[in-house]
């Protein structure tokens, strides 16, 4: 059940994204609902299927972008491992948590892209790419955390009910 | 006595009568009707007036419910209308975009097109692709080339059976070999992460002018010839160096792509096989 609901949660957020979101970019920034998605479900208490999320969002970005296939699988999976990490140690807070994956997980998955397009032997400005897409998409993704954390809150309540002592 | 008394009576009731009448029908009474009526149609102006303040009194309350449903039911009018309006100068602009590019299609009669709408793009922020609605169900192949009516948009990267990926030219991956007008120099126009255009390998000594049009040469035989491609809109000269390179103002604008036409009959040319590499015979 928790897994099936992945496909139509993801693919909405991803067809949101690359329909509306792609066209209000931040300088040339973007945000990324997938990695927020993916990053929100890790964080939450009781989930147990954050990997097998972080699979499906990484290989629907796969498909949609021409990016080199894996990178966004492997990025996601690091993405969840550090959440997964985060969340051990700083359970109590789970929006900072929210907060700081998102800004480590911005950096790292467009520091990879940057580094793969770079081997690929790419003429790309690292202060440009910095100043122009890792910063603004970053600002994007944050302001973007905090809704999708509470939607993301609010499915996994409803899969995972608290359970009430009697 | 007495009938002759009431005759007498009768006659002088007339006689007065004719005579008020008389008197009334020569304007010798106004005076006197004006000081006898004035009060009773002041008081009875009076009157009306209270009456017709008591009336709206007890009607307002009904009338005001009334207005409102009325100017609920106009509000509602005109929401509907606004939103024709709204469907009506989309469907507009739809049928001027489609218009130009059958304009475009009859003037180029050469090519055959398929015209796809515009329906996402890539993901990445380092890459410039979109997503159009036509896939290889629809003839759409890698490597066909895409335009509008103003010019070169990119070339099909990917398919599926019903969607396709276009790497536009401004993509920092793309590079198309392009042909300088009126010198006829030819040169390489690349993409940049910026989305901006540069043209490169412009041969030092030849003569380029911001406003000369740049289009495709058809070299390599990735794109089909003469596609225009934008203006020069800068150039960078230095002694040193052994290239020209100048910025190109693209024709297309890539921010508001929505409905685009791809070449179907033109088949792309792999010429990689015919590139010497290292260690070959």
């Amino acid at each position: 059940m928790q897994l099936l609901l992945a496909f139509p949660i993801l693919i909405g957020l991803l067809m949101f994204q690359i329909g509306v979101l792609s066209n209000i970019p931040l300088l040339h920034g973007y945000s990324d609902l997938v990695l927020l998605a993916i990053i929100a479900w890790a964080l939450q208490k009781k989930v147990t299927t954050a990997w097998q999320w972080c699979l499906i969002g990484g290989l629907l970005m796969t498909i949609v972008s021409a990016m080199p296939p894996g990178l966004y699988l492997v990025s996601y999976m690091l993405i969840v491992g550090i959440a997964l990490l985060v969340k051990r140690i700083v359970w109590r807070i789970p929006l900072v948590s929210m907060l700081s994956v998102t800004v480590l997980g911005s950096f790292l998955l467009l520091g990879i892209s940057y580094s793969v397009l770079r081997l690929e032997n790419l003429d790309l400005s690292f202060i440009y790419s910095f100043q122009e897409i890792m910063v603004p998409t970053t600002i994007l993704n944050v302001i973007l955390a905090v809704p999708v954390y509470a939607l993301i809150s609010e499915i996994a309540r409803w899969i995972y009910p608290e359970e009430i002592e009697v | 006595m007495n009938t002759s008394s009431r005759n007498l009576q009768t006659i002088v009731f007339v006689l007065v009568a004719v005579g008020f009448i008389a008197l009334a029908l020569g304007g010798y009474l106004t005076p006197l009707s004006r000081m006898i009526l004035s009060p009773f149609i002041s008081a009875q102006s009076w009157i009306y007036s209270r009456y017709q303040a008591a009336q709206d009194f007890i009607r307002t309350p009904q009338d005001m419910a009334r207005l409102q449903q009325k100017n609920l039911q106009s509000e509602a009018q005109i929401s509907q209308l606004q939103a024709q309006i709204i469907e009506l100068q989309q469907q507009l602009a739809e049928t001027n975009i489609l218009s130009a590019l059958v304009d475009f299609a009859r003037a180029n009669p050469e090519n055959r097109y398929q015209a796809a709408s515009v329906i996402a793009r890539d993901p990445s922020p380092f890459l410039h692709y979109v997503i159009i609605n036509r896939g290889s169900d629809d003839n759409i192949q890698r490597g066909m080339p895409v335009v509008t009516q103003q010019g070169l948009v990119g070339r099909i990267d990917a398919t599926t059976a019903n969607a396709a990926r276009v790497q536009l030219i401004t993509d920092s991956t793309s590079i198309v070999s392009a042909k300088i007008q009126p010198s006829g120099t030819q040169a390489v126009l690349r993409g940049q992460l910026s989305g901006d255009l540069i043209l490169d390998l412009i041969p030092q000594g030849t003569l380029v002018e911001a406003g000369d049009l740049v289009l495709t040469s058809g070299l390599g035989g990735g794109y089909p010839a003469n596609i225009v491609i934008g203006q020069i809109s800068g150039i960078r000269s230095q002694p040193q160096d052994l290239f020209q390179t100048a910025s190109v103002q693209s024709v297309v604008n890539f921010n508001q792509l929505e409905i685009v036409l791809v070449i179907v009959n033109f088949k792309p040319v792999n010429i990689e096989p015919l590139i010497p590499t290292q260690g070959a015979p």
